[in-house]
This record gives C-alpha cells, sequence and structure tokens, in this order.
C-alpha cells in the first residue's frame, strides 16, 4: 500500500530549502511533462525551464518557476535540485513580462554574434516565470 | 619607572589598536551572519545532490563516465581551502598544518597535486617545499564561479586518469565559535567507508538517457560540492575573525587598564618627589 502523500523537497544552491506535502507534483522533464502520484516508480529526470506545479492535500495548487536542474523521484519522496526556483506567488508579474517581451524581441532582430542557446535559455525561463506568476497550468 | 610621557603615548596607541580590533570584530560579525545565512541554504542542495550521486553511481559501471573510472592509485589530487585575509585567529595554521600531515603522513610515497584556494596558506604552503599546481584567490566575491574553475581541471585530471583521489581540506562551519578541519574525499564518488546499508539502491527509470542524466550530473555534482565547500570556509573565517577580535578587544582592554595603573603610580611618584623637593628646600631656609 502506497502512502497518500508525497513529500516534496525543493532545493537550489543560492535558495532557501521548501518543503511540502503533496497530493500530485507537474514536473517540466526534458524529455517531456510527466505527473508524479504517491508509488510512481522511481525516476530521475533532468529538468528543463518550465513551470512545477504541486497540488497539496487541501487541493490547493503551488506554482513554481524552474530553471532547470534535477528531480529525483521516490515512492513517496520527490526532491527537486533546481538550478534555481521561485515560488509563483514571489515573482514580480510587470518584470517577468518585461524580460520576456525583451528575449522576445532580441530573437525576432538578432544582432550578428548573437549566442542563441543564451537566448534561448532566456526566453525559456522568461515564460517559464510568467506561466508561475499566472498559475496557467499544462492543459 | 617609564617617562610618564611614554606612557600616555602607549595607552593612546593600544587603545587605537583596540578600536580597530573592535570593529573588525563588529564587520565579522555583520558578515557572518550572511555567511551562515548561505551556508545554511546551500547545504540541503548539496546533500541531496551528493547522496543521489553515491545512489546511481554504486551500480553503474566504471566506463559509464570518464568521472566514474579509476586512476592512477600513486597520485592525488588535494585541495586545499584557507583565506585571502589573515587576523582570523589559528584558522590558516590549523589548515595548513592538516593538509601537510596529511601529505607527509596520510599519503605518504604518493605523489600529490596540490591546489590551493586563498592567499594566506599559499604562502606558507610555499615554504615547506611542496609544489603547488593551481592557486586561486579571490574567494568572498564569487563562490560559485569560482568553484567552477577550481573544479574544471581537477575534474580533467581525473577523468583523464591522472589521479587516483581527489580530497579537500577545508574547515567545516559548526558555529560562531566553532570550526573543524575536515579531509573530505571528493572523487571517487563513493563513500570511503561504504558500508553498504542502502545496498538495495533504487532501479530508476532515467529520463532521458542514464548517459545524458551522467553527464551534466557528474561534474554539477562537484561543482557543487566545491561551491559548499567554499561557503562553508567563508563562514567559518568570519566566525574564527570574530572570535578572534573578541580576544584581541578585551586583551587591549586589559593592557590599557595595567598602563592607567602605572601612569597613575608614575604621577604619583613624580608628586611626591615634587613636595619632598618643596618641603626640604622650605626647611633648609
Amino acid at each position: 500500500m502506497a502512502a497518500s502523500t508525497l513529500s516534496l523537497e525543493l532545493c537550489a544552491p543560492e535558495k532557501p530549502h521548501t518543503q511540502l506535502d503533496v497530493a500530485e507534483i507537474i514536473i517540466p522533464g526534458e524529455a517531456g511533462v510527466f505527473t508524479v502520484f504517491p508509488g510512481h516508480t522511481p525516476v530521475l529526470s533532468t529538468l528543463i525551464p518550465g513551470v512545477l506545479i504541486a497540488t497539496d492535500t487541501a487541493g490547493d495548487e503551488h506554482h513554481f518557476a524552474i530553471h532547470g536542474g534535477f528531480a529525483e523521484v521516490k515512492e513517496d519522496k520527490v526532491i527537486i535540485l533546481a538550478s534555481f526556483y521561485e515560488p509563483g506567488d514571489d515573482i514580480d508579474g510587470v518584470r517577468a513580462q518585461a524580460a520576456e517581451e525583451r528575449a522576445q524581441a532580441l530573437l525576432r532582430k538578432p544582432p550578428e554574434d548573437m549566442d542563441w542557446t543564451r537566448a534561448e535559455k532566456a526566453l525559456s525561463r522568461a515564460m517559464a516565470r510568467m506561466s508561475a506568476t499566472k498559475k496557467q497550468g499544462y492543459n | 619607572m617609564a617617562n610618564l610621557r611614554d606612557i600616555k603615548r602607549r595607552i593612546t596607541s593600544v587603545k587605537s589598536t583596540q578600536k580597530i580590533t573592535k570593529a573588525m570584530k563588529m564587520v565579522a560579525a555583520s558578515k557572518l551572519r550572511r555567511a551562515q545565512a548561505s551556508i545554511l541554504q546551500a547545504r540541503p542542495y548539496a546533500f541531496h545532490m551528493r547522496d543521489l550521486v553515491i545512489n546511481i553511481t554504486r551500480c553503474a559501471t566504471l566506463d559509464a563516465h570518464p568521472l566514474l573510472s579509476h586512476g592512477n592509485p600513486d597520485r592525488i589530487g588535494i585541495i586545499v581551502v584557507n583565506s585571502d585575509k589573515g587576523l582570523c585567529g589559528g584558522f590558516n595554521a590549523t589548515i595548513v598544518n592538516r593538509a601537510l600531515y596529511a601529505i607527509r603522513k596520510d599519503f605518504a610515497g604518493k605523489e600529490v597535486d596540490l591546489t590551493v584556494v586563498g592567499r594566506k596558506g599559499l604562502d606558507t604552503l610555499k615554504r615547506h617545499s611542496v609544489t603547488i599546481r593551481q592557486n586561486f584567490t579571490g574567494m568572498s566575491d564569487e563562490p560559485l564561479a569560482l568553484s567552477k574553475s577550481v573544479i574544471s581541471d581537477i575534474a580533467a585530471d581525473y577523468a583523464l586518469g591522472k589521479t587516483g583521489e581527489v580530497y579537500c581540506v577545508y574547515n567545516e562551519f559548526k558555529s560562531a565559535v566553532q570550526q573543524n578541519v575536515t579531509v573530505e574525499r571528493l572523487l571517487p564518488f563513493q563513500p570511503e567507508e561504504d558500508d553498504g546499508e542502502n545496498v538495495n539502491t533504487l532501479d530508476y527509470l532515467y529520463e532521458p538517457s542514464q548517459e545524458a542524466i551522467f553527464e551534466s550530473l557528474l561534474l554539477r555534482n562537484l561543482e557543487t560540492q566545491m561551491h559548499r565547500i567554499l561557503l562553508e570556509s567563508t563562514a567559518s573565517e568570519f566566525g574564527a575573525r570574530m572570535t578572534a577580535m573578541d580576544a584581541a578587544t578585551r586583551n587591549a582592554g586589559e593592557v590599557i587598564d595595567k598602563l592607567t595603573l602605572q601612569y597613575n603610580r608614575a604621577r604619583q611618584n613624580d608628586i611626591t618627589t615634587q613636595l619632598i623637593e618643596v618641603i626640604s628646600g622650605a626647611e633648609a631656609l
């Protein structure tokens, strides 16, 4: 009998460590977005910038913008080792929007010596932060 | 008996020294608070990552990634982490002594590649006829960037099989008044005494693939551990400096008290002599 809750631990090098008891987690994995329920098979996945949505036992959704990293899923435990993460509620929507527009403008009119990977990463991070503020899901 | 003016001058000098040590203590205390907060934040991330790496590399084959292979067992890498600045008590001396002990006793007969982080220990180690391969300074400005540059060559050497093991000697931060000198093995990833406690390792599903995970995780883990070590050392340094400066301030206070006593005695002596002179002069009339 699997436990009915998952313990979610979020850590990043320069961020305080967050611990939540949740019922369901949606993780932006590199090979695709996946959902974890208690009793999931152990998975080790790399993450891409995106939104992590954790639904706690009361049914409230917590959104976190994740900027890449690793996710370790065990039977009743999920450990997210992110390079950076931010709770959606803490993100300044106006600034995130501005950053997204800046990144998009840069990709539309690239200067000759543009660092493409960096620009694309900046855009995906900006988009992750935007969707975390808007509390958008993946549907 | 020292001259009155000399004592006065010494008192002023000790007082200004005391002002400096007091100010340094305050500065160290406030920096310590920040450093302590960042090490406490960095620890869970680093420890989780280390456990994860230990777990997934335990059953991995040696050829799965260059960082998993075994290198030349007669050559080891040692990273010594100390501070750029002095005036922090025995902080640097204990680290340097531990490192020298490691080189001469623990790893006697082996070749050692020494990497030194921090300027203070470098000077002392140079005097002990050990060769230093690399050294880094500029510790507290950008710990994350620094840890990357420290690790890159060390990881490359290990991956090429030049070194068989990599150790790090640093001060682990316990509390403001306690730092532990620690020798930690960074490579190979498996702990030295693998008690086989968690032998039933989980068989993970790797996404996108095991190679891709190893590729990004293993080096990242080393950088993360190094980053943590640098933060530990920075916090310890401020703790050590705070304690040292506190002791110095108190000591200066004692010296001032003693000198003031001496000064008052000398002054009274002067007055007495003068009085005797006046009285005996008056009597002679």
